[in-house]
């Protein structure tokens, strides 16, 4: 039934489609359903990510509808440029840093910690981040201010370049640099006093 | 292959929540229907808003149908 009223929908768009060609029919027809598949798409990892980084499910369930809404006003600014998927991690992050920046009042968050810096030479290992347990990556994360962990997720979860974090923090390569620097920093120094100590 | 396991906290973090995002959807769709209902109104009634604008303003407003209603026979 569904297939004889909706023939364009059910004929042409699969699982397999890329997001562009979804993006691209949903700007042309305005058929909800595209917009629907992309939330089926990536739903569930934008909510995870709202609760890993709010630590509030209330607050994550919020922002979480806000950033759809937010992504359907915004769709047709969607240049292709990155990836879809990188646009509305983007999107995510900033919407979460924003929230918890004017819910303590803080407006220092991001501001302070950007520093252009000469020596932006990384001595910690990816591999020790990366090898961390789960159980210890939890913990560790959840000591970290939102602005660390926020790049430490977007660097080793969503395995975004320097070149798409630049662009979304609206910050030089090199003051990216230095942020993960100091991020991996904080955690290796978490670490230590959690792990380590005995 | 590379030991990853900040993929394996995001996997670990994604069990468990449909129920919540069944709720954030219909949400997501009430926004999309309202925007919808917006952009039918909005496509609707901005061509006679404009009629309204250029009538007020001393011009003459377009009408399709006027030659259509003139005409004592229309299908001749």
């Amino acid at each position: 039934m569904i297939n004889l009223l909706n023939p364009v929908v059910t004929g042409n768009i699969s699982e397999s489609t890329s997001d562009a060609e979804v993006i691209e029919k949903y700007l042309s027809t305005g058929n909800s359903h595209y917009f629907n598949l992309l939330y089926d798409r990536y739903s569930k990892k934008v909510y995870a990510k709202c609760i890993s980084l709010l630590k509030d499910h209330a607050w994550a369930e919020d922002a979480t509808q806000d950033i759809f809404v937010k992504i359907l006003l915004k769709l047709s600014d969607f240049s292709g440029k990155s990836k879809f998927s990188t646009w509305l991690y983007s999107i995510t992050y900033n919407y979460c840093i924003d929230l918890i920046r004017k819910k303590k009042k803080d407006p220092s968050i991001l501001v302070d910690e950007f520093r252009e810096g000469d020596d932006v030479e990384d001595d910690i290992e990816d591999a020790f981040l990366l090898e961390t347990s789960v159980t210890r990556l939890k913990v560790i994360l959840g000591e970290l201010a939102i602005d660390d962990k926020s790049v430490l997720l977007m660097k080793y979860q969503d395995e975004m370049s320097i070149k798409e974090m630049c662009d979304i923090f609206d910050k030089s390569e090199s003051a990216i640099k230095m942020k993960i620097k100091r991020a991996k920093e904080k955690f290796v120094r978490i670490y230590n006093q959690k792990y380590k100590t005995a | 292959m590379r030991v990853n396991n900040f993929k394996e906290l995001e996997k670990e973090e994604m069990k468990n929540l449909d129920p919540s995002l069944k709720r954030i959807k219909s949400s997501v769709n009430s926004n999309l229907g309202i925007f919808q209902f917006i952009g039918d109104m909005v496509e609707m009634f901005l061509p006679k808003l404009a009629n309204i604008l250029v009538s007020l303003t001393g011009g003459s407003s377009i009408d399709d149908d006027k030659g259509f209603k003139d005409r004592k026979y229309p299908n001749r």
